[in-house]
Formats: structure tokens, sequence, C-alpha cells
């Protein structure tokens, strides 16, 4: 009996390397030497998050949608009796654009899935490099033009277009090393 | 054998323990050896600085142009190096090693004959604007000559274009001056339209290569023949400025004939950096406003949104009233069309500033310093009735910096701390770019030596550095300075 509770105290602490743990808003947790996790706020399928591995990051993750803490991967794996349960693994080296794409996607949540595409590349954004992973997203806003009143003056505000976008760099490992953005 | 198996048990967890304590809890010393050569393999003088994770580690000069540093991080920490040395470009490099090599660029050297060179082209002026208007664009460059000789004490001389030179490139390769000040937009003395360079980057920047093949510059005016960079374009060894006006080819436009009075009237009067303002769209955010020179400087930061055309500009230009140096840090529209800076926070799209909004062209921005990080902030082939930073510049700013093209920024300063100078410096790109204007404005640098210092901090090799180096432009007078 004693053999079993240490056999299961063992697998418990090896496993608490790389398993998961449920939170309710207001609670935190060390995910590693560098990183807190903390749920602000949770709705059962959305969990508003702040990651903090030297200063704090907010995120929505809806269920099944990842983080990345410093090598650790964060997943929101949905509601346990109230809580907000998430698993914790460290996060394995890309070895694929799909696995990139899946490793970035979070840092492009504000675009259309589909048009998220990965690369290999420099980590500075040199061509023909591998020691990163480009994964990036863009598209043309189209904003119309319309007319408005301030002050009871009627404004004529022009249509415009302009192009967003953002390049992250990911290492092998998964980690941010540069993140560049359209102004 | 229940012994075995306890021992067992013990020794999984222990290794484990030891695993985890190892990879995430202890502390990882790293000395790395430093050789800091000249491009023209000299030893350099320099100061050489480790980062981990983009914080600064270790700082070091060089003896011989050796140094070793060492510095404690975390076990995956990533290393980057940063070099100066006094007559060299700046240089940067990722640390993967315990011997690393620095090659930092000499900087040219060059024997002026004047320290600024006015130039324009009576031709195009009198082409544009009629023969009149053109004598007397011509007699205000001469009367900025002569007061600039008076209150800078700096050697001035006015060129036109086919009298004694026939090119800009000719007079400057001839007189090697510090500043050249160009009098005129596009339709007077041509923009230098340059290939990206983010056409030899990788795939993830190509969209952008494909929306602006060409970017204009200035830069080429600065150039000087003996210049021998890795990127020539990248980095000027001349001051550059402009005093632009609109795209049209025919124009009755007074706006010129201000701005060089407007000139004047600054070196005959004092400016001051010792306060500013931003304006910062909500997802371009970042923490490093709030430190550093921005902290020295006050930055008052306006978000936008809540703060756009909708619900009034008030609080914007209370905000904007009492600082001397404003920052936009918001998008900009691409060309042809009246240009927009816009905002958003992810989802919407507001309108911050285009013409013809009342409040926006009746404030005054008088003795403004203006930056804007914003796509084509500054292109410079608009009419003036669509302009902004003809707007900012005919209601008093002294100068206007911005981007021809579309511009990148480092986000890696919203998810990042920064508290030492170098570290944002080492971000590159438009983030490193604006910050080094801003300090050496502060310091006391004429607006032309902040701006090319700022090219400077741009990493050859680097698609997104280059790019920030051809494409930002100064409208203004390259010899002005804050805090004398």
């Amino acid at each position: 009996m004693e053999k079993s509770v240490l056999l299961v105290a063992a697998l418990l602490f090896i496993g608490a390397l790389s398993t998961s743990s449920a939170l309710e808003p207001g609670e935190s947790l060390n995910i590693n030497s560098e990183c807190t996790l903390e749920l602000l706020d949770y709705s059962g399928s959305l969990a508003f998050v702040e990651l903090n591995c030297g200063s704090p990051v907010t995120s929505f993750l809806a269920q099944g949608e990842s983080l990345d803490a410093k090598g650790t991967q964060i997943t929101f794996e949905g509601d346990d009796e109230g809580k907000a349960s998430f698993s914790f693994e460290e996060t394995p080296e890309i070895k694929s654009a799909e696995e990139a794409i899946q490793a970035g996607s979070a840092h492009l949540s504000d675009y259309p899935a589909e048009s998220i595409e990965a690369i290999e590349a420099d980590c500075n954004g040199r061509a023909a490099w591998g020691e990163c992973w480009a994964i990036y997203a863009y598209e043309t806003i189209i904003v119309e033009g319309k007319t408005i009143e301030v002050n009871n003056e009627a404004i004529e505000l022009p249509g415009y277009s302009r192009t967003k976008g953002r390049i992250v760099y990911l290492n092998r490992e998964g980690e941010v090393e540069r993140l560049l953005e359209v102004t | 054998m229940q012994r075995i198996e306890y021992a067992i048990i013990a020794a999984v967890l222990l290794i484990a323990g030891g695993y985890y304590a190892y990879a995430e809890l202890l502390p990882y010393q790293s000395s790395v050896s430093f050789t800091v050569l000249g491009s023209d393999g000299n030893p350099a003088q320099a100061i050489v600085q480790l980062y981990a994770d983009n914080q600064l580690a270790a700082q070091g000069e060089t003896i011989n142009g050796e140094v070793t540093l060492e510095a404690e991080h975390s076990r995956d920490a990533k290393l980057m190096a940063r070099a100066e040395a006094e007559g060299y470009l700046p240089s940067r490099i990722g640390v993967k090693s315990s011997e690393i090599t620095i090659s930092l660029q000499k900087q040219t050297v060059t024997e002026p004959k004047v320290d600024l060179l006015i130039v324009t082209d009576e031709r195009a002026l009198s082409k544009k604007y009629g023969s009149d208007y053109a004598t007397e664009a011509i007699n205000l460059c001469g009367e900025l000559a002569a007061t600039i000789e008076e209150t800078e004490g700096l050697t001035t001389r006015m060129e036109l274009i086919g009298e004694d030179y026939a090119s800009v490139t000719g007079m400057v390769n001839a007189l090697e001056p510090n500043y050249l000040l160009i009098v005129g937009g596009p339709q007077i003395i041509a923009f230098n339209e340059f290939t990206t360079p983010l056409k030899k980057a990788s795939g993830a920047l190509k969209f952008l290569a494909n929306q602006d093949p060409l970017v204009p510059s200035d830069n080429a005016y600065g150039m000087l023949s003996t210049a021998d960079y890795e990127c020539n374009e990248c980095h000027p060894d001349v001051a550059i400025g402009r005093i632009p006006d609109g795209n049209e080819e025919e124009s009755e436009s007074m706006l010129l004939l201000e701005l060089l009075g407007a000139v004047i009237a600054a070196h005959e009067g004092s400016l001051e950096v010792d306060s500013m303002a931003s304006v910062v769209s909500q997802d371009s955010y970042g923490g490093h406003l709030n430190h550093l020179i921005y902290a020295e400087l006050g930055n008052e930061i306006v978000d936008s949104p809540p703060i756009q055309v909708e619900n009034g500009l008030s609080e914007l230009f209370a905000a904007f009233a009492p600082a001397q140096a404003l920052f936009l840090s918001v998008h900009g529209s691409n060309p042809p069309g009246p240009q927009v800076y816009s905002s958003s926070d992810g989802f919407g799209e507001y309108y911050l500033m285009t013409r013809g909004i009342p409040s926006l062209e009746a404030e005054e921005f008088t003795g403004k310093f203006v930056l804007a990080d914003a796509c084509y902030g500054a292109n410079p082939y608009r009419n003036e009735s669509e302009s902004l930073p003809l707007l900012f510049l005919g209601n008093g700013a002294i100068a206007f910096i911005g981007s021809t093209t579309s511009a990148l920024a480092n986000r890696k300063v919203s998810s990042s701390e920064f508290d030492d100078e170098a570290e944002l410096l080492a971000l590159g790109s438009s983030t490193a770019f604006h910050y080094r204007v801003l300090r050496d404005l502060h310091d006391g640098e004429r607006i032309g030596d902040a701006v090319k210092n700022a090219r400077r901090e741009m990493l050859a090799g680097l698609p997104a550095d280059e790019l920030t180096a051809i494409q930002y432009v100064l409208y203004g007078d390259p010899t002005l300075r804050a805090n004398d």
C-alpha cells in the first residue's frame, strides 16, 4: 500500500512538470521558474488570463487555444466543474510549417486562420536561413468614406485602404525571437 | 526486494527533481570572448554589451579589440551583443558561441568644404509656381543661408541645379557638406526610388515587397562616392532635410514660401524638447512608451480608441498643446488619395486624422517636432490638400519625420519590459529609429544629426532595418536643434 502511494506521488511529481490544473478567477499558478499564469475572468468557454514572464500580457483563450510560456505550452482545455482547466506541456520542437502555424497562431489571432502562413527563416528575417520559423499573416482593410457630424458640423471622412500584417519569428522551441508589425 | 523498489522510486524522484532544478532554477553562467574589428581590419576600441532575453547582462570595453564578458542568465536565454565605437557604425549580433567576432563598419572620412548646402531648382519652381514665386523662394533661401551663418556659425552655401553643378549628387560630392537642405517637394527635386530591401528577405516579408517595390528616399543625395558601407543607401554621410510642398504639377499655394519664412524665424528664436505627447493606436501600444527618454520627456499618452474623430479631438489637442515633441504611433492609409491616420483595437478601425477636419486644420503646432510611426506617414506623392505632414508643417511644426512607404515596428515592446536604452536600440526597425531621434533631440543634437544617427542604428543585412533606414525622411531644416 505504502509502495503504491509513493509510486503515485512519484508519478504525480513527474507529471506536475507536464500535466494540468484547474483555476478559479483570481487564482494563479507558477508555470516554470519564469512565468506565472493568473485567471482573470472565466465564462465557461472563454478564459481571460494574464501570463507574466517578466511583464504581464493578457489574452483571451477559447477551448483548445494555447500560449507559450518560455518553453511551456499552456492550453485551455475547457471547463472542469466550474473551473478553467489548463494543461501544461513542454513546448515540442517545431518541425513543420503546420506545427509552426499552430505554435504562432496565438500571436495572429486577429487574422483569419486560413490566411496564416509559415516559412523557415533566419530569426532576424534574412533570406534562406533556417534557424527560425516566420509565421505571418496580412490583409488589406478597406474602409468606406462617410460623413459624420461633430459639434453640429458635417465632416467628410474619405474612404481609405491600409495593409496590416504581422510576422512572428519563432525559434525551434516555439519562443518568440522577433515580432514585426506593419504600422 | 521491497527496498529495491523504494530505492528505484526515490531515484526517479531525485532525477526528476534534479533535472527540473538544473533546467529551470539554477542560473547559467556564460563567458563570451569578443573580438571587435573595424571594416579596415584594425582592432576597434569599442563598448560591448551582452544581452540575455533583451536585458542587459554585462558590459565592457575592448582592449586591443578584445573583451571577455561574463553573465548569469537562465539556461535557455537568447543572447545578443551590441558594439559601438567612435568613428564606426554601431552593430548587433546574435551570440551562439563563446567566441564572437564583431565587425564594425568604418564611417567615411570627409573633408567638408561647407557646413550646409541649400539646394533647389529654379526652373522647376518657375514651372510649378511661376517665375516671380521662384525668385521669391530663391531670395528666401539666400536669407536663410545668411541667417544660419549668423545664428549657427555654420558656413552655408546655396546652389541652384544647372548653375555650377548639374545635379545634387554632383554638388554633394564636390562640397562634402555636413548638412544638405533640399527646398521643394517631388516636383521640384525628385525623390530617389530604391528597390525595397524586403525583396531579398524571406517569403514572410514578400507581401510588403510586392506592395512597395520601390521606396522613395532622400538618402541618395547624402551618399558620398567614397562611402564604403555594406548598405550605402542606408547610411548617408550627409544629414539631409527637405522643405517639402505638395505633389501638384502646378500650384498657387504660398506654403513653400511660408515654410521657408518659418525656418528663418526658427533660427532666430530658440527651440526646446523637454516634453512630449503621444497618440497611440491601441494595437500598437508598448510599455516602453513610459520608460527611458519617454519618461524623461513626461510622455503624455493618448489612447486611440477611445480618442477618434467621431468623439472629437479636444482631448488629443489638450495633450499636444504643452508638448514640444509629438509621437504619432498610428496606422497610415495607402496612397494615392487623401491621407488618413487611423487607429485600431484589433477589431475595429477608427479615424484619427485626415485633411478637412475643422478642429485639426485650425490646430497650431508651432515649434513642435513631429515623429510619425505610421505607414506612408510622410509619403511625398500627395497633393497639399491631402497631406498630413504638410498640415503639421503649415500649422507651425518645426520638423516632421516619417516614412514614405509601409513601415515595420518591433512589437516585442508590447510583451517585454525595457529598462535600458541600448536594449531598445537593439530592437531595430522603426521602434529603435524613433527612440534614437527623440534621445538625440533632447540631448541637443541638430535634427539632421539625430535622424542620421538613428539610421546608423539600423543594421545592414537585416531587411526590416534597411527598409527603415531608407524610407524615413526628414521634412525640415537639418541644422535646427533644440535645447542648445
